[in-house]
């Protein structure tokens, strides 16, 4: 092994602390998510699965104070809406991010650039704020808040991480490549599904993966434009801890959390997937 | 148009117009009022350094670009108004643009399935194509797993299986290596002869332009200098631009002091050159072209009047057959020679004696000035 200089192992044990730093209360929910102690949750008192049972609404020997869980109902059904709404959210935005991504990248036409801006603003406007502009426009309009309303809400910021995720692969291929495909007799709409759909195909589905785990996850948002009925997983969790913090939240947490490492690890094998281009 | 035998306009591009506007504002002529008739069964080569409109040429025959004025007909129809995906033309790209999703069977027989050619026919054809670029059996590699010579096959084949009634190619051969280029050339040009189709072949390299053509077309800024067969541009050069852009050139300019039944004098500068060309007059300003070839150490015994320039020598290098003398005449002009060693020394600064056969001077015409008594 090569010999590390003073600053080397310096900068060695700063990425390690920088590491324990970043996950350590990421580790620490789930191993108290086994936690069996049921006043202090900080303190271990034994290994249960009692958490996670109570979640799925399985018999435990919890007594009742000490679970949020009314009725397991209620979460699955806002797990239900928080489905419906990134599962919509997202086919629509990746469906509006990509046709974007690849009218920018291929035609060129007035307001070329401010149409590119314009799909970055979403990106970085607070969440309060479009929180906020949704809400009277959904009321001004005369919609009826619930899981449609949502569904538009949620689409018009994950319509730019599409577009962008997109764009950045349309950038990485060959433009040649369509103009060989139309050359040898494809039309456009031949020429964007038997080439341009394959090779930008990794980047759509990241997009997608990406928009989906963002809606899923989206709270301050979802929080002013939802309804009564269209209550999401996040919101839900925010009205539980409002009635103080019990141990359950850890079993909800470390399960939302293997949900996200699933579709993240998905994500990033796409995007890695066939980057190779002669 | 369509006969048995094959036309000889079979292409037909009539006062062709394409400007481009730059960022700056200025306007750019990238096509110049292009007039060009292209057999049937022609290989014929746009030539030319970048910018000279060549390849917008190209990417206006294959329907990518489009013509501010002017028309193209092929087999006597306009194609013009045509998308690119119904010319009956195919290309064969620069950077191959090969399908790096698909097989190499799926890329060249991507012009058949768009096609919808039954399966059978289908791949048959692949493989017929794959033969004919030498690549006979390796339908299911990917792209990415050949090297640039067998994807420049591949491209080639992808390009023909649609059997165009005219093939582009735009620099084919650029990126490829030196040895492998001389080895693509000649099966270029026997593919072309198989085929029987017209070949428009865009490219830079003068070399590759005067060893596959049947005819050059020399363009600089978007316009034509000259169309000729290779011999044609080489040896009798129309321009000053042809001259030196193909082959190495030197050229003398002077006014015409004596004429005679026999011949001309012209002093450039202080050198007299006699000249047997009789048609500039006296007092005119002519271009003569000597190619370093033409020029040896010795006075060889062929037939034919000879001349002798004197050369001080500055540099002298050795390219394997011959040597290149660099140097300057008495009157200071830049001049070159490619010749045979000798007992003569070639030393730096010394003087050397050139001779030439006076038919080998080519005279350039002259079309800025139109010349008095001529009709």
């Amino acid at each position: 092994m090569k010999k590390q200089t003073p600053l080397g192992r310096l900068l060695s044990i700063y990425s390690v602390l920088f590491f324990i730093f970043l996950y350590a209360p990421v580790i620490l929910i789930v191993i108290y998510s086994f936690n069996s102690n049921p006043i202090n949750i900080m303190i271990w008192d034994g290994f249960t699965l009692d958490w996670y049972r109570s979640v799925f609404g399985l018999e435990t020997s919890l007594a009742d104070s000490s679970s949020y869980i009314d009725s397991t109902d209620q979460l699955l059904n806002a797990l239900l809406n928080s489905l419906i709404v990134a599962g919509s959210a997202t086919i629509i935005a990746t469906f509006l991010g990509t046709s974007t991504a690849v009218a920018l990248a291929r035609y060129r036409f007035k307001l070329h650039s401010f149409y590119r801006l314009l799909l970055f603003v979403p990106m970085v406007m607070p969440d309060i704020v479009l929180g906020i502009a949704l809400l009277i426009f959904f009321v001004g309009a005369g919609f009826t808040l619930g899981n449609s309303t949502i569904i538009i809400g949620h689409c018009t910021f994950l319509t730019s991480y599409v577009f962008i995720v997109v764009s950045a692969r349309l950038a990485g291929m060959n433009p040649l490549t369509e103009s060989a495909s139309a050359d040898l007799g494809a039309n456009e709409w031949q020429t964007f599904r038997r080439v341009t759909l394959p090779l930008i195909l990794p980047g759509v589905i990241g997009g997608a993966l990406l928009s989906f785990i963002i809606s899923m996850d989206d709270l301050v948002i979802t929080y002013f434009i939802s309804g009564v009925d269209s209550t999401t997983l996040p919101v839900f969790i925010l009205g539980m801890i409002r009635r103080g913090i019990k141990p359950e939240i850890n079993a909800i947490a470390t399960l939302m959390l293997l949900f996200s490492v699933v579709i993240a690890s998905a994500g990033i094998y796409f995007k890695s997937k066939n980057t190779s281009t002669p | 148009m369509s006969g048995s035998t094959p036309s000889l306009e079979y292409i037909k591009i009539r006062h062709a117009h394409r400007q481009f506007i730059t960022p700056e504002g200025g306007i750019i002529n990238a096509l110049d009022d292009i007039s060009l008739p292209i057999a049937q069964s022609e290989f014929i080569t746009l030539l030319g350094p970048s910018g000279c409109g060549k390849t917008t040429l190209l990417k206006i025959v294959a329907g990518f670009e489009e013509l501010d004025s002017g028309d193209i007909l092929l087999d006597g129809q306009s194609i013009i108004q045509q998308p690119a995906h119904k010319r009956p033309v195919n290309t064969v790209f620069q950077s191959y643009a090969l399908f790096p999703h698909m097989t190499v069977g799926d890329n060249v027989g991507y012009g058949l399935d768009i096609a919808k050619v039954n399966k059978v026919e289908r791949n048959q054809r692949v493989a017929t194509a794959l033969d004919m670029v030498g690549l006979g059996g390796i339908e299911q590699r990917l792209p990415s797993q050949l090297s640039g010579g067998q994807q420049q096959r591949v491209a080639l084949a992808r390009a023909i299986i649609n059997r165009p009634k005219l093939l582009l190619l735009d620099e084919p051969l650029s990126a490829l290596d030196k040895n492998l280029r001389l080895q693509m050339q000649l099966e270029l040009k026997n593919l072309q002869t198989e085929l029987g189709i017209c070949f428009i072949f865009v490219t830079h390299d003068q070399e590759e332009a005067l060893t596959m053509s049947d005819r050059i077309v020399v363009l600089n800024g978007g316009r034509i200098e000259q169309v000729g067969t290779p011999d044609e541009v080489y040896h009798s050069p129309q321009t000053e631009f042809v001259a030196t852009f193909i082959g190495e050139s030197n050229i003398l300019s002077g006014t015409v002091i004596e004429k005679s039944e026999t011949g001309i004098d012209v002093d450039c500068d202080g050198v007299t050159i006699h000249s047997l060309d009789t048609t500039p007059e006296l007092g005119e300003e002519v271009k003569l072209l000597l190619r370093p070839e033409h020029l040896s150490l010795t006075p060889n015994g062929q037939e034919g009047a000879q001349a002798q320039l004197t050369m001080t020598l500055n540099q002298t290098v050795f390219i394997g057959s011959d040597y290149q003398l660099h140097g300057a005449l008495e009157n200071g002009l830049a001049f070159s020679a490619l010749t045979r060693k000798t007992n003569t020394p070639l030393i730096k600064d010394n003087k050397v004696t050139l001779y030439y056969q006076i038919s080998a001077l080519h005279t350039i015409p002259s079309k800025k000035k139109p010349t008095k008594g001529r009709i």
